[in-house]
């Protein structure tokens, strides 16, 4: 154990040493704010009632002296889901309207920092704020791959809530275990045999079998029944693969077959002397990313196209990142095809970026102001490859040839190693809730 | 493993003529839930079952006396925008009981009510 911990600490250390700069994914950013910012925020604040907002807001913009802009701040907030809507699973998989959707979708975010270098040296504050959007475009793929998931889902549902309903009484009525199950059992045997008919006799006598001998440990006791009910039909879920189910389900809502168009919109509002009475609009983006993902024998396959168009003020950049070349337009355009295989995956990305500008060359004979256009263009491309080590763990190792940057024009070499660990979420103890939630 | 809510002394008041009606209804978003009302006087294969939201008759009021009613659902909740989970179950329209928990807490709940219909 020791020499693992050693070896993902000389990994971890290895990592912070070769570490480069941040790479931009080829994708919309979930906070839009903190993307335009190039903030990477410990914690991102995504209140869920306007009540929460408001709380998130004054705790952290209202200090002693008054409105203070935090430094490391970041919050994303989607009015829509503020409110309890009664959505069935299906309304909420197909939206009926396009305008339906963007409701739905649309979230606003903010993010600020106290720390936007300028000149290399001196310390600014910085607001961005985003709104970013989603329409998603379901086939039939999508559709029969919800249907067939949510068959089987009901199946297991049906027969869970069928015993519990049926089992309950004899769960509280004088007398032992082997009672319980005698009354039991015959119920339990009509509601596979109902929901699952591709059970062999031999299959539903070892279900059942298991089902007593494990039935057997759980403490029945009639007088207190609850526990030993809660495990009883836990059991019968665990038999029927309930969790699978749940969890393929939910991975699937994640990343749905068919066509995704992410759209997403940040702006970066700089006060570089510190006053609030003076503030520049140094930067805008604008991202575009519609996503496809293949079904049967590609579906291990995602491909997305990127477009991120940037505006940017060259008079600020000139006069507070000197020494720098900033275009007044960026247009990134770009494919990424990702591969999924279990435990490892491959992502391949190619993108292209073409920047211009209008910059002044003196006046001509009647001192009107001239402008010369400058243009240049770069690409970039990265392949990465990542392993899940454990359930925890991911390995991750990006090669490629990245843009230009604006500070080191030559270092355009990236090789980078990473290495994410997930720790366990803190429990009720943790957090303090064990007297409101109990145990 | 998955947590057991259960509520045990519910009590609803009918006439003995009275239709009975029982409903299930979504509040929090994307619930998928299979409920089955075991009515002590009817076969198995007869019990109701609503699938998400819905409402079931039950028969008569003076059919449903003496043992409980029991209501079992099976809940799950997959949907990222939602931390709450929350079920009305009513009676003849009136509110039985408000069902509520944090995802965080269970994702898949169980829900056990045992309801008897007096007079």
């Amino acid at each position: 154990m020791k020499a693992k911990i050693t070896i993902l600490i000389s990994l971890m250390v290895l990592q912070s040493v070769c570490a480069q700069e941040k790479l931009t994914p080829l994708k919309t950013p979930t906070s839009p704010a903190s993307s335009v910012l190039g903030l990477q925020p410990t914690a991102v604040l995504t209140p869920k009632s306007y009540d929460a907002l408001e709380a998130a807001v004054y705790s952290n913009f209202i200090g002693d002296n008054g409105i203070n802009v935090p430094d490391d701040f970041a919050l994303e907030f989607a009015p829509y889901w503020t409110k309890d809507h009664g959505l069935t699973v299906y309304d909420y998989l197909y939206a009926k309207s396009v305008g339906e959707q963007l409701k739905r979708n649309t979230s606003f975010s903010v993010a600020t920092t106290q720390s936007l270098v300028l000149n290399d040296s001196v310390n600014s504050t910085a607001i961005a704020l985003g709104i970013r959007t989603s329409l998603y475009f379901p086939n039939k793929s999508d559709r029969q791959a919800v249907d067939s998931r949510l068959k089987e889902l009901r199946a297991n549902q049906r027969t869970v809530s069928g015993i519990g309903a049926q089992v309950t009484p004899f769960a509280f009525t004088d007398g032992s275990f082997e009672d319980f199950w005698a009354h039991s059992k015959m119920h339990i045997e009509s509601f596979l045999r109902i929901e699952y008919p591709n059970l062999t006799e031999q299959e539903t006598n070892q279900f059942l079998k298991d089902l007593f001998e494990k039935g057997k440990g759980m403490g029945y006791d009639s007088t207190n029944n609850d526990a030993f009910l809660a495990a009883f039909i836990n059991s019968i879920d665990e038999k029927l693969n309930g969790d699978q189910l749940f969890t393929e389900f939910e991975g699937y809502i994640k990343n749905r077959y068919g066509l995704t168009v992410d759209i997403a919109y940040a702006n970066l509002i700089s006060f570089p002397t510190n006053d609030f009475e003076f503030s520049i609009l140094p930067k805008q983006s604008l991202w575009i990313t519609p996503a496809y993902r293949f079904k049967d024998g590609f579906d291990f396959l995602k491909v997305l196209a990127v477009l991120r168009y940037e505006w940017y003020d060259t008079d600020y950049y000139a006069g507070y990142f000197e020494n720098t070349q900033f275009y007044s337009n960026n247009l990134d355009y770009g494919l990424s095809a990702i591969g999924d295989f279990n435990k490892f995956s491959v992502q391949l990305e190619l993108i292209g970026r073409s920047s211009s500008a209008e910059i002044p060359s003196g006046t001509d004979v009647q001192n009107n102001p001239l402008f010369r256009k400058v243009s240049d263009s770069d690409f970039q491309y990265i392949a990465t490859f990542s392993y899940n080590l454990t359930e925890q763990i991911n390995l991750s190792y990006s090669l490629g040839n990245r843009f230009e940057p604006v500070t080191n024009d030559q270092n355009t070499i990236i090789s980078l190693l990473g290495l994410n660990f997930g720790f366990g979420a803190p429990s009720k103890k943790d957090l303090g809730l064990v007297q409101y939630l109990g145990d | 493993m998955r947590k057991l809510y259960s509520y045990k002394d519910l009590a609803v008041s009918v006439a003995d003529e009275t239709e009975v009606t029982f409903s299930v209804e979504l509040v929090s978003d994307g619930n998928i839930i299979s409920t089955t009302i075991n009515i002590p006087k009817l076969p198995p294969e007869e019990d109701p079952v609503i699938e998400d939201a819905g409402s079931a008759s039950i028969g008569k009021a003076k059919d449903l006396r003496g043992d409980a009613t029991v209501v079992f659902s099976d809940i799950i909740n997959l949907i990222p925008q939602e931390d709450t989970i929350e079920i009305h179950y009513k009676v003849n329209g009136e509110l039985v009981l408000a069902h509520k928990n944090l995802k965080s807490e269970e994702v898949r709940p169980l829900v056990l009510l045992l309801i008897k219909f007096v007079e």
